[in-house]
């Protein structure tokens, strides 16, 4: 083919721009952060730390990536592949996998991990958090207690682990504080995913009087919907799923640890930290959701209690009791 | 609240039905199955294929009905990919159903991510409500529990006596039950074992896929994941327990539906203080006697998991 000299130059200008291309993505490198996850983003603890990543992705320019329902044998893989890229931090829960993560980590000292954990941190790149949301859990029980007319509220339950009993035992203290004869009704479903058994447990405490119930677990707020019940979501804002049956949720929003995370990595000083400490109504890890649309069911009192409560947890007057024995119905 | 008065509710015999159809649907589907000498392990990938399929297509179209049909359509799908591997591949049932058991419920997945996305909300539609029957639902006590169901509920109840009948009344379930039985014998007379085996993977796929869908077309209006969670492998046991009988299945999958109604109720009773573990086994374990005690004398299909080869002496 005759080649005309616009041809040719047509040729340069692609090839000076494809040579410079790489160059503009090495100018605008970011810092690498990997998300891992053994279960599907629709389970609430890795919906909330993946929001918290794009939303921390967004705002600090990062490139944020992330792999989810990876089976325990497959997780060293995925780790090590993202560690031998060079990637810097690498964000996900570790609760089923500790020895896996902790023998990769070991092996690339140049990634900072952050973890969901319940072991703590490992010397010298493996920092963890645990997930906790016990403190706002203590404030959604006081919100069962005072919409309760019945008074007996209820937990629909995934799998009983320690953490899990944690967040009931707050949940109940509250309850008990902001009335003293209140009836907790819980229900173990067996399964983090369960959708429809759930909401069978849900109908069972419908049938024995149950009027507000804690949906620690999907399938419960479709329950409340059709026998009339109100409900307080887990972990994420779950108003959206029925706005006219959640009144408010018990949130945990992993975003201050994580920024923290990602700071310590930009300034060169990623240290194995226990950012457990940070999981609290101080830090604004925990705190209740809006009520949004069920604002008005909620009495005044009631409202003033759970604001003043929060107020006295943030500034440290009051302790709620972390208690990990089992919560059973009373 | 005694152990008597959650017996005594009605509420909670209307709980036990709700959680026995899918059971009972998904169990009739591996009768048809076995019965003509397929153990479809596949019935778990199946049941979740229908319950994807049955929520997309309510989802996008609007209309429940047809996703009814997409599941039913579906699950025939994977039935006839079963059959195409233990019944004209001649493959080992046991590790062919395994796959495509796991085939599809990674296929789902991955149809689910890249139909819906991810969210915090899951996408949802608005399942079918329960209709009462006129007449029949106002008789006391039986009214309310049997006639206030969903209509596919009505649909598993004809179900059963409908395939008794087609089993052990008609030309064609002589068939399909001889070839279970001795498929050379069913050749020597003129049936042809491999299309009544293929039809009847058909068949018990569609029946696998509307007991997904009724999971999430009625008991629950959105896909998540963990919507199955093992009942497949439920009605594996159910169908011996049922004796592969249809009227003895749908006792086997009320007994599990009922049992497990009345842990969920004992649990939040709080009459009796044990770990909740116990209480989910007790379906499990109650099944595990009854089979025991009920079994002795049944004898499942005797050419189940035996290939056939029709140049095979």
């Amino acid at each position: 083919m005759h080649k005309t000299r616009r041809d040719v130059l047509k040729l340069a200008a692609f090839g000076t721009v494809a040579a410079a291309v790489p160059f503009g993505a090495a100018r605008a490198a970011s810092v690498r952060i990997r998300g891992i996850f053994e279960t599907p983003m629709e389970e609430p603890f890795v919906t909330q730390l993946h929001l918290a990543m794009t939303r921390l992705a967004k705002e600090a320019d990062l490139d944020y990536k992330y792999s989810e329902s990876v089976k325990a044998a497959d997780f060293s893989r995925v780790l090590r592949q993202w560690c031998e890229e060079g990637v810097e931090l690498i964000v996900g829960d570790a609760y089923g996998t500790e020895q896996i993560c902790r023998r990769v980590a070991r092996n690339y000292g140049k990634t900072a991990f952050t973890m969901g954990s319940a072991m703590g941190p490992t010397e010298p790149n493996f920092a963890t958090f645990y997930g906790q949301n016990y403190e706002a859990a203590y404030l959604g029980g006081m919100l069962a207690a005072g919409l309760s007319k019945s008074g007996k509220i209820g937990v629909v339950a995934g799998i009983a682990v320690p953490t899990t009993y944690g967040l009931l035992n707050a949940y109940r203290a509250g309850a008990k504080e902001m009335k003293a004869d209140i009836q907790l009704k819980a229900a173990y479903i067996g399964s983090m995913f369960d959708p429809p058994k759930a909401k069978e447990a849900t109908i069972a405490m419908a049938d024995q009087g149950v009027d507000v119930v804690f949906a620690e677990r999907i399938g419960v707020i479709e329950a409340a919907a059709e026998r009339q019940m109100l409900a307080i979501g887990n972990m994420t804002d779950q108003s959206a799923i029925n706005p006219k049956v959640v009144v408010s949720s018990v949130i945990w929003d992993p975003y201050p640890v994580l920024k923290e995370a990602v700071d310590a990595v930009k300034g060169g000083k990623f240290a194995a930290t226990d950012y457990s400490k940070l999981e609290n109504i101080a830090h604004r890890v925990n705190y209740l959701a809006d009520y949004a649309a069920l604002a008005d069911k909620v009495p005044a009192e009631v409202k003033a209690a759970i604001e003043a409560k929060s107020n006295d947890i943030a500034a440290g007057k009051f302790a709620v009791t972390y208690e990990e024995s089992e919560t059973k119905t009373d | 609240m005694s152990m008597l008065d959650i017996i005594l509710d009605i509420g909670f015999f209307a709980a036990a039905i709700r959680l026995a159809v899918p059971l009972l649907l998904g169990t009739l589907s591996e009768l048809v199955a076995e019965r003509s000498g397929v153990l479809n392990l596949g019935i778990e990938g199946m049941m979740l294929a229908g319950a994807l399929a049955g929520f997309a297509t309510a989802h996008v179209t609007g209309s429940l009905w047809l996703g009814v049909l997409a599941a039913l359509i579906l699950g025939a799908l994977i039935g006839l990919l079963m059959a195409l591997l233990v019944v004209i591949l001649r493959l080992d049932q046991t590790v062919a159903g395994l796959g495509v058991t796991m085939a599809t419920t990674g296929l789902v997945f991955f149809s689910y991510r890249l139909g819906f996305g991810e969210s915090a909300t899951p996408p949802a539609i608005t399942p079918f409500s329960t209709i009462p029957l006129p007449l029949l639902s106002d008789i006391p006590y039986i009214g309310p529990v049997l006639f206030n169901q969903y209509a596919l509920t009505y649909i598993t109840y004809l179900l059963v006596p409908a395939l008794a009948f087609f089993l052990f009344r008609t030309p064609a379930g002589l068939a399909l039950r001889t070839v279970g039985e001795n498929p050379k014998a069913a050749a020597g007379v003129g049936i042809d074992p491999i299309k009544v085996r293929i039809l009847a993977l058909m068949a018990a796929g569609a029946l696998a896929g509307l007991a997904g869908a009724y999971l999430n077309l009625a008991a629950f209006g959105s896909f998540t994941f963990g919507i199955i969670s093992g009942r497949g492998w439920i009605c594996l046991a159910l169908v011996v327990l049922g004796r592969w009988k249809p009227f003895a299945c749908a006792g086997a999958a009320l007994l599990f539906g009922a049992v497990d109604a009345f842990q969920l109720r004992l649990q939040t009773s709080g009459s009796v203080d044990l770990p909740y573990q116990l209480f989910l086994a007790l379906p499990y374990v109650a099944t595990l006697i009854v089979v025991i005690v009920n079994t002795r004398f049944a004898a499942a299909p005797a050419a189940l998991m035996e290939p056939y080869d029709p140049e095979k002496r």
